[in-house]
């Protein structure tokens, strides 16, 4: 393999990607039979990184005395990756919650001028029920434009879902409609990539951990091979499958939450001064293409 | 501090005559039991109410501020708390033991935090 994500050295990024160092490298599209004409002809290994859950505004000392340079921090991690990506997500709760909607304004304000800093330039967002649930996501709309689109990149189809403006975590039969026409266009085959902001499937229904309606979701992209998803909310890196879907969670950039059920409450884990930001982090994806595909056809030996 | 401020609208509430919250559970000799719980930012008031098991309950919700959510997965039962009229969820618990309940309409700073348990005796 000679695409780029793969000359870099594994180790170098596991010693910048984050703090406390997070590497995920996911075949996207390796798997067994996985020869999609549209991804051999036109994709290429590529990486991008994944940054959620930072809520710019935060403050409490007892889980983070180090809120206000945090996202900063990852930003200038991400600058720092010898080879950079070729875009940045961030899955959600971009900001904490405030009621008041200056302050919530201004909130995403900083937050958008801080990651302004990235030396990459396409930077994808979706709000979390922090920057979305209290005014149906009309603040974020201002700042970052539509909560769910779609995109391709390299023969990937990414596909943004917004499961929190509704603030009772469901993303609505509008975006169902929306979704099935998105996919309808898409071969069966093709990779595709989901970035949402809360579980899908109901990780912890206990905790809030769910999507109302996620098993439609789910439902609708079962029927495509190579469905791969992205998502933040838990605050814990977490990798599950649906079927053949796989779905990873990314760590925080403000607190860690503990596992799922461990405790009574989902409170944030304290700060351990003795090990700074354990339990933050981000990740970097690669994409790798399995250009070593071949297309069989068998013929009869009794035709010229 | 969100205790104590659910304290001072539970002692206001009582003051003012409230019959729905002198006892949590108003009649349990009856085929019914009878159950109130208020939901405010960030509470449910009282935050654990206790049932006996196999007999029909008759759950009385009502929010003071805004809309609420009140999900019991383990119970399997959902349902949101709109302001303005008390919304009534019925069931029958099946099985003793502890069971959460949470708010799953997100509803501010807090949210995370607001739940609470429904104890099922034998």
């Amino acid at each position: 393999m000679s695409g780029k994500f793969n000359d870099i050295d594994r180790r170098q990024f596991a010693r910048l990607a984050g703090l406390g160092g997070v590497v995920f490298a996911s075949g996207l599209l390796g798997v067994a039979g996985g020869a999609h004409q549209a991804a051999a002809a036109g994709a290429d290994d590529f990486m991008f990184v994944q940054l959620s859950d930072s809520h710019w505004g935060f403050s409490g000392d007892a889980v983070n005395p180090e809120a206000k340079n945090t996202l900063k921090k990852a930003v200038a991690a991400v600058n720092s990756l010898p080879m950079q990506p070729d875009f940045v997500v961030f899955t959600g709760d971009l900001t904490h919650t405030t009621d008041d909607a200056q302050e919530r304004r201004r909130r995403l304000g900083e937050f958008r001028d801080i990651v302004k800093d990235l030396k990459v330039k396409t930077v994808r967002f979706m709000p979390g029920e922090h920057d979305a649930s209290l005014d149906n996501g009309a603040a974020f709309k201002e700042f970052f434009g539509e909560t769910h689109y779609s995109f391709d990149h390299k023969g990937v189809h990414f596909i943004v879902l917004d499961n929190v403006s509704d603030p009772a975590a469901k993303v609505g039969e509008a975006q169902l409609g929306w979704l099935q026409q998105t996919l309808a266009k898409i071969d069966k085959a093709a990779p595709i990539v989901v970035f949402t902001h809360r579980p899908l499937f109901d990780l912890y229904p206990d905790w809030d951990w769910a999507t109302r309606d996620g098993k439609a979701v789910i439902d609708a992209l079962m029927p495509y091979q190579h469905v791969t998803v992205f998502y933040g909310h838990i605050h814990q890196e977490h990798h599950q499958m649906t079927g053949h879907i796989a779905h990873h969670a990314a760590k925080s950039l403000i607190f860690p939450l503990p596992v799922a059920g461990s405790q009574p409450k989902r409170a944030p884990i304290p700060w351990d001064a003795s090990q700074p930001f354990k339990g933050l982090g981000w990740r970097s994806v690669g994409a790798e293409v399995k250009q070593a595909a071949y297309k069989v056809q068998e013929h009869p030996a009794d035709k010229v | 501090m969100r205790v104590a401020t659910a304290a001072a609208v539970l002692v206001a509430l009582l003051a003012g005559g409230s019959a729905a919250l002198v006892a949590a559970v108003r009649d349990a000799e009856g085929d019914e039991q009878h159950v109130s719980m208020l939901a405010m930012k960030f509470d449910y008031l009282p935050d654990q109410i206790t049932v006996k098991k196999g007999k029909p309950v008759v759950l009385e919700l009502s929010t003071l501020d805004r809309l609420h959510g009140f999900d019991a997965p383990t119970l399997g039962l959902h349902t949101e708390i709109q302001p303005g009229a008390p919304t009534v969820v019925r069931f029958t618990p099946e099985a003793a033991g502890s069971f959460g309940i949470h708010c799953d309409v997100f509803c501010g700073d807090g949210h995370e935090g607001m739940a609470g348990h429904i104890i099922v005796t034998e």
